[in-house]
């Protein structure tokens, strides 16, 4: 048979048993057939796209295992203010965001009180003097907070009545949101953004992902501190895009899920909050908050409860779970659901799983969860003088303990948390195999099946995906290097030279 | 008739006419200005000060002039001749001889009392097409900016209360199908208002539902994890398992008396407990004087004095009515039962509060509360710790 593409002269890495082949051929949108030597001629005919690996890797298409993709698309079109350091700079910041715009709304985001020398956010009378003619629309660091300028609170409709609306000594807002009213807010004003703007800003950042080799992405998307409607739109639309979508919608409305058609549920479902904001639930005080311990966003009851109905109705569950004190409640309510109905094999998930003690992983193990985690976080935050270590003191060296989780039999599946981090997966292997604690680290190939064959298992497409093998869809990369020959602490500057995503040709690295 | 709107797009039509629309945003400004300050004179300078602020003071006046002559133009004289407006040199005013209709004065001039009606309140809610002076900014207009934000947030909450006075009438009417649409659409304002939630039960409840308010008690549930990544309150999670149990117990009771205690589907279908919602309404409308201490609550006691008769009055200790009468002279009829002793003992602040807590609470042993606080912004500082207190420990008394 001829056929559509061959690749040769490449180190073709199948991520099934570290076998390795030297040519690969694609029949359509699956491969064909692997081999070594010189067996490749014969699916040559004259339209065979014949591409020369030149002794580089080969490999799987990344999966991403982590990804608010409407958030990251629409944040790609906004203003990141996270560097600036005064109320003034960020003035001048939207003044020229706003010259270039033309005419659009500016939305800022990663703004945080404590950037600023001031020690607040910025009010919207302070806004007005650098854009008055348009709304300007500021998000903190984790979406807990929003404001807006006048022009803002007249365009959009305003939860004036709701709890956490700042008022100033006169009692008029000062246009910075908090709880309830930065919830309905955030809701009012990304209901109001069209499935047109949608589409266009998510089409616009597939270059990007495909660059970086990415062939699917699990989509975090609805719910708290983001919108249903993301999740509707990712749920109709989301085989226009040329990646794979696989949407976890963020929701307990497990009448809804099943009506929708769809057996999984979850992603971003809190069990507890994030470090940064010492919301993680901890067993212990925060190192720099004595007395602050984080604190569960449900009691056990309900967790219990919750999960006990997804195992009823079969549904795969992805738990929010970062402090060992929220991973302890999740594996309580599976080893509940376990006991109480007996049904295995649903490949429930805890997603992030940033602090759980050794115990808990083989808790883990036995109940068959998977951890869907972030590496990067460590290149992010973790090794002294990091946020990790400002949080847990000198339990900071307990963050992510990849080795022990796989030492244990514990599936990790990788991904990035786009746009908490980087949509880079070599970013992730790197900080997989780079671990700051030496004791942490796992290899490059179980740090490579983090991010394919793991991640097909957790969205039980292995049979499809993740692995190089003839009859399984055709998402393919071919690398600038060998990347066994890459020295460790270099593989993030690795690079896709072509991206293949079901047989096409998506993405080709000018040199 | 002349009717103005200010909500939604603003527009002015006169009865069975079609829209006269030939005036332009600032022009609408200006009327909602002077309709909203109704009775008064504007100084000419204020109005400028407030919509053209960074004109010179030629164009800024000429704007002004302008202005009034398009809405002259545009707004006839009346019957009698009248004009709509009262121009001279330095003020501008609506002429409170002309005769016309406006949605925010209709809003505004309600005020929650026992004369109200659902036909009337269900037409003031349909004043409510969109946000006053909506698509209205007006660059370099600060002050006119922040009226506007101003009035949004006196008209939310007058939106707010007008929908809880037609929850209570619909509740007291029997409408409950309605009395739950209207708690939606104030949910749509506040969608994280418990208080609305318990209600909603607590509306299932007395129609027999209660399986609908468990699965709206679930749904409330994850919308609050979902968006706010919080579980529901204390006091809302009792009511949810108070709920529960007396599914439980009444399922229990019906098997036993009419199953022989053998699975039953129709048990559901069966009431076999009293319910604290069988209880009588006693519905009591109250009002708001925030410089005269205690007034709330002496206007809760002669509410009660009306609309109860005696015997629950008669419940309280002698020295308690003794502390009761002295915010609210009404009481003192009961006198005729005391002796001099308790007529004699000098009343502290203390006694008082104890003893209208305690009244509450025998109240809701026997009735429940409909309560409406017309003003409720204006509570006066005692009166609001008692309401806070009474809220929490007699929670379950009111509706």
């Amino acid at each position: 048979m001829i056929a559509d593409i061959v690749i040769k002269n490449g180190k073709c890495m199948t991520m099934v048993d570290k076998t390795i082949h030297t040519w690969l051929a694609v029949k359509g949108d699956r491969i064909l057939a692997l081999g070594d030597g010189q067996g490749y001629e014969t699916y040559l005919g004259d339209k065979t796209i014949c591409l020369d690996a030149e002794g580089h890797t080969v490999m799987p298409g990344f999966i991403d295992s982590h990804f608010h993709v409407v958030q990251t698309a629409l944040n790609a079109i906004s203003l990141d203010l996270s560097a600036v350091k005064s109320h003034e700079e960020l003035g001048e910041r939207i003044r020229k965001a706003h010259a270039e715009s033309n005419g659009a709304f500016v939305r800022g985001i990663g703004v945080s009180a404590e950037q600023f020398e001031e020690g607040c956010f910025p009010t919207r009378t302070l806004l007005d003097k650098y854009c008055d003619n348009v709304p300007v629309w500021l998000n903190s660091l984790e979406y807990q907070v929003s404001v807006l300028n006048t022009y803002a609170m007249l365009y959009f409709k305003i939860p004036f009545t709701a709890d956490g609306v700042e008022v100033d000594e006169k009692q008029m807002p000062t246009g910075v949101f908090y709880r309830n009213a930065n919830a309905i807010l955030r809701a009012n004003i990304l209901k109001n953004i069209s499935n047109q703007d949608r589409r266009e800003a998510i089409s616009n950042i597939m270059e990007r992902l495909l660059s970086n080799g990415i062939t699917t992405v699990n989509a975090m998307e609805g719910g708290y501190m983001y919108s249903d409607k993301d999740a509707d739109f990712i749920y109709e639309n989301k085989s226009v895009f040329p990646i794979d979508i696989e949407l976890f919608y963020q929701s307990m409305d497990i009448k809804m899920i099943q009506e929708m058609g769809l057996t999984r549920l979850g992603g971003s479902l809190y069990i507890d909050g994030t470090m940064g904001s010492r919301t993680a639930a901890l067993s212990f005080e925060y190192a720099d908050a004595p007395g602050k311990m984080g604190r569960l966003f449900l009691s056990q009851q309900e967790i219990n409860e919750f999960v006990l109905a997804c195992y009823q109705n079969n549904l795969q569950l992805a738990l929010y779970t970062i402090g060992d004190r929220a991973i302890q409640s999740a594996l309580e309510a599976h080893e509940n659901a376990l006991y109480q109905t007996g049904i295995k094999g649903l490949r429930h998930r805890l997603e992030h799983v940033e602090l759980p003690t050794e115990a808990q992983i083989e808790k883990a193990k036995e109940l068959n969860i998977i951890f869907s985690m972030q590496p990067t976080y460590e290149l992010y935050w973790g090794g002294p003088g990091k946020m990790y270590e400002s949080r847990l003191g000198d339990y900071y060296v307990n963050t992510n303990p990849f080795r022990a989780i796989l030492d244990h039999g514990v599936l990790i599946c990788g991904g990035s948390d786009c746009d908490i981090t980087e949509p880079r997966p070599f970013l992730g292997i790197h900080g997989a195999v780079n671990h700051p604690v030496e004791k942490h680290r796992v290899s490059l190939y179980e740090a490579l099946k983090m991010f394919t064959y793991n991640g097909a298992y957790a969205i039980f497409k292995e049979d499809e995906k993740g692995s190089l093998v003839a009859g399984k869809l055709a998402d393919i990369l071919i690398l600038d290097c060998d990347i066994h020959a890459v020295p460790k602490n270099e593989i993030e500057q690795v690079k896709i030279m072509t991206t293949i995503k079901s047989g096409e040709v998506l993405f080709n690295r000018q040199v | 008739m002349l009717n103005i709107h200010f909500f939604g797009k603003s527009r002015m039509y006169y009865s069975d006419e079609a829209a006269c629309d030939q005036l332009g945003t600032k022009a609408y400004a200006l009327i909602a200005l002077l309709v909203l300050n109704e009775h008064r004179h504007l100084s000419r300078e204020k109005i400028i000060g407030y919509l053209w602020p960074d004109s010179n003071e030629d164009a800024a006046r000429y704007n002004l002039r302008y202005n009034l002559w398009l809405i002259k133009k545009n707004i006839k004289v009346d019957g009698q001749g009248n004009p709509f407006l009262l121009v001279d040199k330095e003020t501008c005013a609506i002429n409170p001889a002309y005769p016309f209709r406006s949605d925010i004065l209709e809003i505004i001039n309600f005020s929650p009392s026992d004369e109200d009606d659902i036909d009337q309140l269900l037409l003031l809610k349909s004043l409510f097409q969109g946000e006053f002076l909506e698509g209205c900014y007006f660059n370099k207009c600060d002050s006119f900016n922040e009226w506007i934000i101003f009035e949004r947030i006196n008209f939310e909450k007058r939106k707010v209360k007008i929908l809880k006075r037609l929850v209570a009438l619909y509740e007291a009417s029997g409408d409950l199908d309605a009395c739950l649409d209207t708690i939606q659409d104030i949910m749509e304002i506040e969608p994280y208002d418990e208080a609305m939630v318990e209600k909603t039960l607590d509306i299932y409840a007395m129609c027999g539902n209660r399986t609908a308010a468990i699965t709206y008690y679930n749904w409330f549930s994850n919308q609050l994890a979902g968006s706010l990544g919080v579980g529901p309150s204390e006091s809302l999670k009792a009511k949810y398992n108070e709920l529960r149990t007396q599914v439980a117990q009444r399922q229990d009771s019906a098997c036993a008396t009419t199953c022989n205690g053998e699975h039953c589907l129709k048990c559901s279908e069966h009431d076999g407990i009293v319910r604290k919602q069988d209880k009588p309404i006693v519905m009591l409308m109250t009002y708001c004087l925030e410089t005269i201490p205690f007034y709330w609550m002496a206007s809760f006691l002669e509410s009660v004095t009306q609309q109860l008769d005696r015997e629950i009055l008669q419940l309280l200790e002698p020295l308690e009515i003794v502390a009761l009468s002295s915010i609210q002279p009404q009481l003192a009829y009961l006198y005729e039962s005391m002796d001099e002793r308790s007529l004699s003992v000098s009343v502290r602040e203390a006694g008082v509060v104890s003893a209208f807590i305690r009244l509450v609470g025998q109240m809701g042993l026997k009735y429940r509360i409909q309560l409406t606080i017309a003003d409720e912004d204006a509570m006066d500082l005692h009166s609001a710790d008692i309401y806070k207190y009474i809220m929490t420990v007699h929670a379950d008394c009111f509706i």
